[in-house]
């Protein structure tokens, strides 16, 4: 059962403004870096689903301090926060906070939707 | 066999649209320059009477299509590469004399058409294409060609050749010695789409479904000269000087530096010896492919799928757009990679490079969410931005871009031009429209930390796109990502690197990249050497930048790349082929060469040392905006020991950089102060053939200085 009440559903569904925006790139060899802006969580979560062909560029404190400022939501920027740290790698990393943000934002919309 | 012209079919072809000839000449005169890009370079000297132009819409500009030796043999991923060359359309603050290179068999048939290389000058007085069938050759008018998209087009003139062929299914009819001889072999054809024709920046030249010539707008550079598309046939072959001994190149190759084919070790470092693989960046349509590359290529990168859309596009073009559709297709995978690679073909289709794209429609977007672009706003634009990831939208964009339309008209000179043009010019030097340099987007790799790219861009004319020293980033990052330790210890790497840069650089510290070297001597050597390999083994040699420089490999017992190697080292190929006696540094030697001569042509399209500058944004700010976790390369510590170092948050100095590109131009034996040739540096580099042009147009440079 989730502990979310409503506003804090919608609010983790919602889009920052574009100001708020995460920069953050997307590493393809041999083309280069390209930079990708993410607006919501959802959106960050396509973004970290493990690919065999790209690799997500990200820092994961940076994503956890903008996921605590723009949605505070301090529960799943500490969850990323531990696991950067316990992870064994950054590949690693990133596939774990994928499942954690895909999770949140599973919960989130089990929340609004009722 | 010294005399034969081994490796070369032996003709150039000179196209003038304007006069409506066409004629052969010997190829001898430019043996020297090798094939490609040298060639190329050449030619253009010869043949362009106004080398001061700046703009490649200008009918006096002349562009060339070069083959070189390997185009047709098997030397490997070389055989079907080719060369395009012409001042272009599109960059800043001037667009240079400069290069674009594309794969596939286009090459390949032209030499075995007998021809070298096409020279195209002047303006036609209306839509022609050209039609060469072995030794014949026709200038044809377009007609209800002018207007086709490139996938149209090349349909219907495989449709049509076949017609002319006299009804034998599937059978093409050429000329030969002796009578007619016939292949089922489709015609190879370069052509533009609408975007060439309406001589927009983006144009590029498309050769069947997927392989294009993207950057500097050649495609502008045809369609103004009226020029639909080059269709050729031929059934002739390369004259191989020593058969057995490229064979025997070949199979080293593959035994000793190629991928296992039965056993591929997917941990491999190095670009030679990486497993088949396509080089797409977004999941592909299904797993129903077949393998698809340029010809005589080793390790094949592209794919053709069973769904009919996709067939052949590699690269960035399958990634640009990609962040939108995803959005757009909330998730969904499936349908994200119909519309992603469905916008590939359409660039393809139009002929339009879609490298700016990605970089390009970031900026639009932020202009639209601050604004200023949209119906009557400060940048007028009645596209559908609301529907921004959908294929829809991405068609409508990608026809204003192609036709000069809407947002397209703003951007039809060059994206810079048009942040200009819109008042935007801040957006441009702050780097938020990342076009670092010449008025092309950033490739990807930051200036501030990966200096080979940076600083070679800036002594050329384009990004430069050449990945040799690149695949160490790729290599080591990568694994450090999935927590692997490195393969190659960053001390072993460099030493492997720099033993085959010799004696061009004196040992490893020409890469080591820490904030204490950037600007050092060693780094401006290895720069040096890079730059003249690329200009004659890459682009005049037209081997691919996929796969050589091969300047490590761990399928090799001692970690030692295919470049430079006795058995398998790209002089060796040459040799086999050419019957000359070229060391591999013999190459790099020609390489320099040909830089110099492409120096010269900058220097009558006025260059100054003052115009080779990164946007401001390089100096002005630190490397972090973005949030990619680290860029680790081979540096030494403060104890002189090697380690993979993190190059985040550093700049540029201009004041050290501009210090850098004095003592460039003093190795080269340029004028400092301008940094254009100076007499006797052309005397050292047997360029006394340009002296009397550079010093009528005043641009020879002081040799005080020097
Ligand atoms: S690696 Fe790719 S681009 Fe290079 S020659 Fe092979 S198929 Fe062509």
């Amino acid at each position: 059962m989730s502990t979310l009440k409503r506003t804090e559903a919608e609010r983790l569904l919602a889009e920052v403004p574009y100001r708020d925006r995460l920069r953050t790139v997307r590493m393809a060899m041999p083309s280069g870096m390209r930079p990708v802006s993410l607006r919501s969580l959802e959106e960050v979560g396509w973004f970290l689903e493990p690919s065999l062909r790209t690799l997500p560029g990200i820092r994961l404190e940076n994503l956890a301090d903008w996921i605590e400022k723009n949605f505070a939501d301090l529960e799943t920027a500490d969850k990323l926060r531990r696991l950067t740290r316990e992870s064994p790698s950054p590949a690693a990393a990133c596939k774990a906070a994928w499942s954690v943000i895909t999770a949140r934002v599973e919960e989130a919309r089990g929340v609004v939707d009722g | 066999m010294e005399n034969k012209l081994y490796g070369f079919a032996g003709k150039i072809l000179l196209v003038d649209l304007g006069a409506g000839t066409t004629t052969a000449v010997s190829s001898e005169k430019y043996r020297q320059w090798g094939g490609g890009h040298g060639l190329g370079s050449a030619l253009f000297w010869d043949y362009c009477k106004d080398k001061t132009i700046t703009d490649g819409r200008d009918p006096k500009n002349v562009m060339v299509v070069a083959a070189s030796p390997f185009s047709g043999t098997n030397t490997p991923s070389a055989g079907g590469r080719c060369e395009v060359v012409g001042v272009g359309v599109g960059q800043y603050p001037v667009s240079w004399y400069t290069r674009s290179n594309f794969g596939g068999r286009f090459s390949a048939t032209l030499k075995y058409a007998g021809w070298d290389a096409v020279v195209v000058m002047g303006r036609a007085r209306e839509p022609v294409w050209l039609d060469i069938r072995n030794h014949e050759v026709a200038i044809r008018p377009a007609g209800k060609l002018w207007g086709t998209d490139t996938k149209t087009l090349q349909q219907k003139l495989w449709q049509r050749l076949l017609e002319e062929a006299g009804g034998m299914e599937g059978w093409y009819r050429l000329p030969g010695k002796r009578g007619p001889e016939y292949s089922t072999q489709k015609p190879a054809i370069l052509c533009i789409g609408p975007a060439g024709e309406h001589q927009v920046a983006q144009g590029c030249l498309i050769h069947d479904s997927g392989n294009g010539a993207g950057q500097c707008g050649f495609g502008a550079v045809w369609g103004s000269k009226n020029l639909k598309a080059i269709a050729v046939q031929g059934s002739g072959a390369v004259a191989v000087a020593d058969p057995a001994a490229l064979a025997a190149a070949r199979f080293a190759a593959k035994e000793h530096y190629a991928a296992d084919f039965d056993n591929p070790d997917l941990r491999h470092w190095g670009p030679f010896g990486v497993p088949a693989w396509p080089v797409i960046f977004f999941d592909q349509p299904n797993e129903h492919r077949r393998v698809q590359a340029c010809q005589g290529c080793i390790a094949g990168c592209r794919a053709r799928f069973n769904v009919g859309y996709g067939n052949e596009v590699s690269c960035q073009e399958t990634e640009w757009y990609s962040p939108h559709v995803i959005k757009w297709c909330k998730g969904d995978k499936q349908k994200a990679s119909e519309i992603v690679y469905k916008t590939a073909d359409l660039c393809n289709q139009l002929g339009l490079n879609s490298y700016p794209m990605g970089i390009g429609l970031d900026w639009l977007i932020g202009l639209r969410e601050e604004g200023r672009l949209g119906p009557g706003k400060e940048i007028d634009s009645k596209l559908d931005w609301d529907k921004v990831g959908s294929l829809e939208f991405i068609r409508e964009l990608l026809e204003a871009l192609a036709r000069g339309e809407d947002i397209g008209a703003l951007v039809a000179d060059g994206w810079v031009q048009g942040a200009i043009k819109a008042g935007r010019e801040a957006d441009w030097r702050s780097g938020k429209l990342l076009f670092t340099y010449w008025g092309m987007p950033e490739h990807g790799y930051d200036s501030r930390l990966e200096l080979e790219w940076g600083y070679e861009t800036l002594i050329c004319d384009r990004d430069m796109n050449s990945h040799s020293i690149n695949f160490i980033f790729w290599f080591v990052n990568i694994s450090v990502i999935y927590g692997f330790k490195p393969r190659i210890s960053a001390e072993k790497l460099v030493k492997v690197a720099t033993d085959k840069m010799k004696p061009w650089v004196s040992g490893p510290e020409a890469l080591d990249y820490a904030t204490a070297n950037m600007y050092s001597d060693a780094v401006m050597d290895m720069v040096r050497w890079h730059t003249f390999y690329s200009r004659f083994w890459k682009n005049s040699c037209l081997l691919c930048d996929f796969r050589w420089a091969d300047l490590f490999n761990t399928n090799r017992p001692d970690l030692s790349g295919a470049t430079a190697s006795e058995t398998a080292g790209e002089q060796v190929f040459w040799n086999a082929v050419t019957g000359e006696h070229l060391s591999f540094n013999d190459g790099i030697a020609r390489g320099r060469r040909i830089w110099h001569l492409d120096n010269a042509i900058w220097a009558l399209q006025g260059r100054h040392r003052d115009m080779m500058v990164f946007a401001d944004y390089v100096y002005d700010k630190d490397c972090d905006t973005f949030e990619f976790p680290f860029y680790l390369w081979p540096c030494r510590n403060s104890a002189g020991e090697w380690e993979y170092t993190d190059l985040l948050h550093r700049r540029l100095d201009r004041e050290k950089f501009e210090d850098w590109k004095t003592r460039f131009f003093k190795k080269e034996g340029l004028d400092p102060g301008s940094g254009r040739p100076t007499r006797a540096g052309l005397k050292e580099q047997g360029l006394e053939f340009v002296t009397a042009e550079l010093e009528r147009h005043k641009c020879l440079g002081r040799e005080d200085k020097v």
